[in-house]
């Protein structure tokens, strides 16, 4: 991925996600909200069964256990949570600060060393934050390395969509809202912001996907998760203890977009 | 070079005054708005006019500083704004622009209330300006309160868009063609309005446009602009057609221009025709008599409110087969009000059943009728006088006519 100027952001950034969440989109029915977590429950209810109804050997029992799997399970959503809000928190100041007038200037920088954090392999960020980086910095391996690669990952597609969302907003509409003596500050929090909401919330979606996906991998840098199940799985040559971690984050998975749509189609600003 | 724009009538007050204003934008050759001053009467629609790139609607966007000026002066009801805080003089000034810029986020109500807002007015005072507003531009308050842009039409939006101009009761608006992109009809009815609108709330309007007719028609003054925002002519609609002060301004006023002066007057200010009428419940032989009595070939049938509800000839009487009188002839077509421009009548009556264009008034009652020999009555008045003018300077003894003030060029 190339380093985005002004004019490549646009089509570039918005492809990929605006798909996502189509900001025209009618209020889903009651019946729509309903599907996912029916669906879910019938395969957890299914893996259940099937677990159940193996013979399982000691070994198997150590992880098959609701001990284990709870823990592991809230270590999982502790990395994807912890890492979006960070991630939030970076992303969208930046985006506001990079799309104000006066940032011009730099702004092809940062946005390169966003698209750098991306450009490499997730795992490789993860490896080489375990391999020194870190350790060199004292942060050490485990939960924080793993929230910082994780960070680093995913803050371009919630910038470039803060950013493509700031910069949709009808210049016409910033006008009048200028014109009518609404201040700077008040402009970007009572117009453009608002008007931006759909398609941050897009950006902030991928990346929620990004992070509780790519969190089984931080079972690799001893931060726990779900991924750690299935590390252990492998490495014992278990299928069950497998099939178990691999439907479980699945499930996790499904279950974060389902709720991250939720939230879109709450906070989406009326009238859009 | 002077560049200056002032009026001549002692009478009025100047609510907005332009001194040596100039806007020089950096790696241009010539200034968008050359050492410009200008005065504006309260009260009174001045429309800026020209091709485009003349810099109006710089000039325009210099008076509340969307664009500030270079160098130059801005003077607002005696008070000199052109170092105040912004966002404090847009506050009092209204602000249209041709795309409107509705909030759609927003509802009508919350749109409308931005401004009286910002000034720090209570909620129960915003409320009953939201719905005198939503009256005031003809929209139900029931209805539209609580809509959302998007569900609005064009011209709905434009009215919604002028009643978020006037809410913080500005004594001064700028308009940067309000009806530009508006479909012909609506535009037509919008102008009307919006001059009926102005005749109640008399605001100092800076309009601008690059529509002549629209000039002519929605303008007490008009400033003809060339390249730098230098006045070609500011004077009133009357004197810029009949005596353009230069070539560049009868070229940009174009061919027409006698037909272009029934825009001047409107129907409120001739003495309409009557036609017969009966009542709606009327009978057939009512309407007979009231044939007999005139000249016509159909009579005017109106409802309890006066208001024109059907056309009705002998001929339709006699097919009526007991039929209530509203459901023969033909329905009432051609309507115009009072200030329409006889041109918008002219427009009307060639095409109308009999050949006439009903005048109803603001609540739709039936006042009277236009008919072709008004509008050739008007064309020959204002011939008669433009060649009075044009004779004037034949006779030592009658005043010169004065000649347009601005014209320096």
């Amino acid at each position: 991925m190339t380093v985005a100027t002004e004019g490549s952001l646009g089509a570039e950034a918005v492809a990929p996600q605006i798909a996502m969440a189509p900001v025209r989109r009618e209020r889903r029915g009651l019946r729509s909200y309903l599907f996912m977590p029916a669906f879910l429950a019938l395969v957890c209810l299914g893996l259940y069964l099937y677990v159940s109804s193996q013979e399982l050997d000691t070994i198997e029992q150590r992880q098959l256990n609701a001990d284990v799997i709870t823990t592991r399970l809230w270590e999982h959503i502790e990395i994807t949570v912890v890492s979006t809000i960070f991630t939030i928190l970076i992303a969208i100041p930046l985006g506001v600060f990079l799309t104000r007038p006066f940032t011009r200037r730099f702004r092809p920088v940062l946005l390169g060393v966003a698209n750098i954090g991306q450009a490499v392999p997730t795992i490789g960020v993860l490896a080489l934050l375990a391999l020194g980086v870190l350790s060199f910095l004292g942060v050490g391996i485990g939960f924080k390395a793993a929230i910082i690669g994780l960070v680093a990952y995913t803050v371009l597609p919630v910038l470039r969509n803060t950013m493509v969302g700031l910069q949709q907003v009808d210049e016409n509409v910033l006008e009048a809202g200028r014109g009518m003596g609404i201040g700077k500050m008040g402009v970007l929090t009572r117009i453009e912001l608002p008007l931006a909401v759909p398609i941050i919330l897009a950006g902030v979606r991928t990346a929620l996907i990004i992070n509780v996906g790519t969190a089984t991998l931080a079972a690799y840098i001893n931060a726990g998760g779900l991924g750690s199940i299935i590390v252990a799985g492998l490495s014992l040559n278990r299928i069950n203890v497998q099939i178990t971690g691999a439907v479980l984050t699945a499930v996790l998975a499904l279950l974060i977009d389902y709720l991250a749509g939720i939230a879109e189609d709450v906070l989406r600003p009326k009238g859009l | 070079m002077t560049n200056i724009g002032t009026i001549d009538s002692p009478a009025g007050r100047v609510m907005i005054r332009l001194e040596d204003l100039r806007k020089q934008y950096p790696r241009e050759p010539k200034p968008a708005v050359d050492d410009l001053t200008l005065e504006i009467p309260e009260g009174e629609i001045v429309i800026l006019v020209g091709p485009s790139g003349c810099g109006k609607t710089t000039t325009m966007k210099m008076i509340n500083r969307i664009i500030e000026p270079t160098s130059g002066r801005i003077i607002v009801d005696d008070k000199d704004v052109t170092h105040e805080d912004p966002d404090q003089l847009r506050r009092r000034i209204g602000y249209v622009i041709q795309q409107i810029g509705l909030f759609p986020h927003q509802t009508i109500a919350e749109n409308i209330a931005t401004v009286p807002k910002l000034l720090g007015w209570d909620a129960k005072r915003i409320d009953a300006r939201i719905d005198e507003l939503l009256e005031t531009v003809s929209m139900s308050p029931a209805t539209y309160r609580n809509r959302y842009p998007k569900q609005l039409s064009g011209g709905q939006r434009q009215r919604v868009g002028v009643a978020r101009a006037l809410s913080g009761d500005p004594a001064v608006m700028l308009m940067d063609e309000p009806f530009g992109a508006i479909d012909p009809i609506t535009r037509d009815r919008l102008q009307n309005e919006f001059l009926r609108l102005q005749a109640e709330v008399r605001k100092t309007i800076v309009f601008v446009t690059h529509d002549i007719d629209e000039a002519i028609k929605m303008g007490d003054r008009i400033a003809i602009l060339q390249e730098g925002s230098r006045i070609a002519q500011y004077d009133t609609p009357e004197q810029i057609l009949t005596a353009p002060a230069s070539d560049f301004v009868a070229d940009f006023i174009g061919s027409g221009a006698s037909l272009k002066r029934l825009n001047l007057s409107r129907v409120r200010d001739i003495e309409l025709t009557q036609w017969p009428t009966v009542d709606r419940d009327a009978n057939g032989s009512a309407v007979l008599d009231a044939l007999r009595a005139s000249d016509k070939g159909a009579v005017l049938v109106l409802d309890e409110q006066r208001r024109p509800c059907r056309w009705v000839s002998a001929l339709d009487v006699q097919r009526a087969d007991g039929r209530p009188l509203e459901q023969v002839g033909l329905p009432p077509e051609a309507v115009v009000e009072p200030q329409a421009t006889l041109n918008d009548a002219l427009n009307e009556l060639i095409t109308a059943n009999y050949s006439v264009a009903i005048v109803v008034d603001a609540d739709g009652a039936y006042q009277g009728v236009v008919d072709i020999d008004h509008i050739t009555e008007a064309i020959r008045g204002m011939r008669t006088a433009a060649r009075a003018r044009a004779r004037s300077g034949l006779s030592d003894d009658t005043a010169a006519v004065p000649l347009a003030k601005g014209a320096a060029t």
